[in-house]
């Protein structure tokens, strides 16, 4: 008896490992050329600008004496446009080698949109040239840093029901949602909470909360322009000192909270539109390696 | 309303444990069979301990990991390391932790080993993770639905107790290997030791077991003790931090194991050093001493002139010795781990032909000797002689081959022949002198340039400095020089170790000449520190004689100066700047050997 359903326990487990196993490679077999962008809606996620060194430029291996190409390859995956780019290498040692220019513009950069839908891309090229090894050294290994600043925008915009009856025992009209989530605007700056407080005075204050969520630093974040359907909002960003809607991030807190007030004109319950409009000065920073051999 | 579980009833009695003793184990007669049954059950207890051992999964990894472990050096083969791998990962996830992690595991195992392990992060945010959650969500159903747990329970039991095997995998095929070799990462003894000397599945295995008896738990101990054994000291290497977008392969990480315990000399297991040195006065000493001794002398084993006899084991030990010595008069400056040929010298003797005894009978004594030189970066001016001392009486010798030769570039031997100018009888010591003429060597230091910055800033470069070096800045506080006779030590900053320049003040330089080989400094021709557009007093200086009593002291410093001011593109950069800066030594050294030698007169 005790043998028998010992049995069926094991045969069980036998049957879920091999469902398991087939539901791996089924779903490892689809989706393994990596997701395709179908949608339309170039302003939803996080995506950003990347940055890479093309293959061979530079090569694995510099030999001493020798000229060498690095080609950065500046590519715009977000929805908005870049501007003031600025590409450097930094930490190089000019004993070993020598780069020129050490620093380049870029941009401005397109977002993806509709008109393009692949994004923008620019290639810059930095010409190298490498000194010889010292005494018997059989190779030197230069660590630098491939360091990316520049500008863009980011929008929000969502439907918010503004409804002052709210805490009447029947209360007609759209439900206020006292918070949502948000996945991202296409940016690696990304509204990702929204939070909404009715008080009883027929004003409505917004708490919107923004998190860096891209592979760089945010380092300066300002708020453009805020409305409520037509009206022009009153934000202010929290921890923000002189100007109110501008704030400087450091490296440690990469979030912001910003807060939207409003007195509300109507006493009827209604949807409107909540728009935001962000710009920011990001940076990036990847290391790479250039190895001088022999 | 809930049924009552079905009552069971056995269709015979349990045995007893005596009566199974008796039935299984007849006494050999009635008298004293109280003595031989307690025998018996104490050996059927340990016996059956033993059994129920082996059919424990826990204990039979251990064993089988502890065998592979021992065996390792035959098993050098990247397919039969992730075959051996493998099976063991499935195994600790199917039959230790009862399949809770399978899904987890078999989707790393075809992510690594089918799919190459890649790293496209959108792969791996569209394909990787869905899957893991896919499976989670599946073990989490299967285990609410089979009322054996709750669904959270189900799920975070397959993230966890698939983790726990694939960390193994990584770590046995040599992770730490490859960690330590990737970030250059300097190795404590108790790390070296964790490299060498630690059977991951074995351990597994062990501290698995479900079961509880007298030899699982003195396996466990004696775990428990090895495990603290090796990492006696517990220091554990620094962090490596940085991210790296490609995870090696098993093939790579193999290499690096393999090249990790080729560097790190072999040594003495430390338990058996514990062991050994158990009831010797000073504990610690003894130990020390154990595990330095088995490093030279398996530094030795792989010498390549004691395998071909011309050093014997007993001169290398002695000649290791003092190396180890010499080390620990390094104050400052280390030896630049990227050039492997360093300049060396040394005077020699071919122990099958070297005439230790001379028979004036039969011929008149010469002695040949070799002077062996390697990697010479530019022709090397010696001048030679040789003495035959006895007490305090010298004669002088003469080399016959010629007394000053020069030395071409790169690696030879030079043969030497000295005859005594006189007749001798007797035993002395025939003492070899070479003196090497404007040997040259050069040491290179490297310096951040911060500029103008506040001290948040400069803590902030510090650690994209770090970040990009992947090491930390004290790395780069000394000057880096290759294994030559003679060695030159500089630095300059904020105390002069300090790497980083920040602001455009005056800064101190500092220097040393250290004296690494076995001989005499005899005279610094020069020097020169190569700072362009550097202004101070003191980075060049000629002709300074070395006194007598000062030319085998193994350190000899050089009085510094105030760097008052250096180029302006160094002040105030933007972000920081790296610079790499030379210094170069001319010096006269003087080597000496000593040989017994013996001078038989003729007879009648």
């Amino acid at each position: 008896m005790i043998e028998k359903s010992q049995k069926k326990r094991v045969q069980k487990k036998i049957f879920c490992l091999v469902l398991l196993a087939m539901a791996s490679f089924v779903l490892a077999g689809c989706g393994a050329g990596g997701p395709q962008d179908i949608s339309y809606n170039f302003k939803q996620g996080i995506k950003e600008v990347t940055f890479s060194f093309l293959e061979n430029a530079p090569p694995k291996q510099v030999y001493p004496s020798s000229n060498f190409k690095m080609i950065a390859a500046v590519d715009n995956q977000a929805a908005y446009d870049v501007t003031n780019g600025v590409v450097k290498i930094v930490g190089l040692d000019a004993r070993y080698f020598y780069v020129t220019p050490e620093e380049q513009e870029f941009g401005p950069l397109l977002g993806k949109s509709i008109l393009s839908p692949a994004g923008d891309k620019v290639f810059l090229e930095f010409d190298g040239f490498s000194q010889a090894l010292f005494e018997n050294a059989e190779e030197y290994v230069g660590n630098f840093l491939l360091k990316a600043t520049y500008h863009s925008t980011m929008d929000f915009a969502d439907t918010v029901c503004i409804n002052p009856t709210l805490y009447d025992v029947y209360s007609a009209g759209c439900k206020v949602q006292a918070s949502k989530a948000y996945s991202g605007q296409g940016a690696p700056v990304a509204v990702t909470k929204l939070e909404e407080v009715v008080s009883p005075d027929a004003a409505v204050e917004f708490r919107i909360f923004l998190r860096n969520s891209g592979r760089g630093k945010v380092s300066t974040l300002t708020l453009n322009n805020a409305r409520l359907g037509g009206k022009e909002l009153e934000c202010e960003f929290q921890r923000a000192v002189e100007n109110k809607k501008s704030l400087i991030l450091n490296q440690k807190m990469q979030e912001a909270a910003l807060i939207c007030k409003t007195l509300l004109d109507s006493q009827n319950s209604y949807e409107t539109t909540l728009s935001l409009g962000f710009s920011y000065k990001y940076e990036v920073e990847q290391r790479h390696s250039l190895r001088l051999v022999k | 309303m809930v049924a009552s579980p079905e009552r069971v009833t056995l269709e015979k009695e349990p045995v007893k444990r005596e009566q199974a003793t008796e039935k299984y184990f007849p006494p050999f007669s009635k008298a004293g069979g109280a003595v031989k049954g307690a025998v018996v059950g104490a050996a059927a207890t340990a016996g059956s301990s033993a059994v129920d051992a082996v059919k424990d999964p826990g204990f039979i990894l251990f064993i089988v990991g502890l065998l592979t472990f021992i065996f390792n050096e035959y098993l050098n083969n990247t397919a039969i390391a992730v075959l051996i791998g493998t099976v063991f990962m499935f195994f600790s996830a199917f039959f230790i932790f009862k399949g809770k992690g399978m899904a987890v595991t078999v989707i790393f195992w075809v992510w690594y080993v089918f799919f190459g392990g890649v790293t496209d992060i959108e792969g791996i945010k569209y394909v990787i993770i869905p899957i893991v959650l896919v499976g989670m969500v599946v073990h989490g159903l299967t285990k609410s639905i089979s009322k054996q747990g709750t669904f959270g329970e189900g799920a975070m039991g397959e993230l966890l107790y698939g983790a726990i095997p694939i960390m193994v995998f990584f770590l046995d095929l040599g992770l730490l290997n490859w960690l330590a070799q990737e970030f250059n990462v300097t190795l404590s003894t108790s790390s070296q030791n964790i490299l060498l000397f630690t059977p991951w599945w074995a351990l597994l295995g062990l501290f698995t077991t479900q079961r509880e008896n007298t030899f699982i738990t003195i396996a466990r101990m004696v775990g428990v003790v090895y495990i603290f054994s090796i990492v006696l000291l517990g220091v554990v290497p620094e962090a490596y931090g940085t991210y790296k977008s490609a995870i090696p392969t098993p093939e790579e990480f193999l290499a690096a194991k393999q090249e990790i315990s080729e560097q790190l000399p072999a040594r003495e297991n430390p338990l058996i050093s514990q062991i050994a040195c158990i009831g010797d006065a000073d504990y610690e000493s003894c130990i020390q001493q154990r595990q330095e001794e088995s490093e030279l002398r398996s530094l030795c084993k792989k010498n390549e002139e004691v395998q071909k006899g011309v050093l014997t084991f007993d001169d290398c030990l002695t000649e290791e010795k003092k190396k180890k010595e010499e080390a620990k008069y390094l104050v400052g400056g280390v030896i630049d781990p990227t050039i492997k040929l360093p300049t060396k010298f040394k005077l020699e003797i071919d122990r099958e032909f070297f005439p230790f005894k001379t028979y004036l009978e039969f011929s008149s004594p010469e002695y040949p000797i070799t002077l062996k030189y390697e990697n010479t970066r530019a022709p090397v001016k010696v001048d030679l002689s040789c003495a035959f001392v006895k007490g305090s009486e010298e004669l002088p010798g003469k080399i016959t081959s010629g007394e000053n030769i020069t030395l071409p570039v790169g690696s030879g031997t030079e043969g030497i022949t000295c005859v005594p100018e006189g007749t001798l009888k007797g035993k002395y010591e025939l003492r070899v002198t070479a003196f090497f003429k404007d040997l040259e060597t050069a040491t290179h230091l490297t310096r951040f340039f911060v500029g103008e910055k506040d001290s948040q800033e400069v803590v902030e470069i510090q650690k994209a400095i770090e970040k990009t070096e992947s090491r930390d800045l004290a790395y780069f506080s000394t000057s880096q020089f290759p294994a030559d006779l003679a060695r030159f030590n500089f630095g300059f900053g904020s105390p002069p170790k300090n790497p980083l320049i920040v602001g455009g003040k005056p800064v101190q330089l500092g220097m040393s000449i250290l004296n690494s080989g076995e001989g005499k400094l005899w005279e610094i021709k020069s020097y020169g520190v190569i700072l362009e557009g550097f202004n101070a007093p003191c980075l060049s200086k000629s002709n300074i004689k070395i006194p007598s009593d000062e030319q085998s002291n193994k350190q000899i410093i050089i009085p510094g100066c105030q760097i008052m001011d250096y180029p302006g593109e160094l002040k105030n950069p933007e972000e920081y700047l790296k610079r790499t800066f030379e210094a170069r030594m001319v010096y006269d050294y003087q080597l000496e050997n000593k040989f017994a030698v013996e001078i038989v007169g003729k007879t009648g």
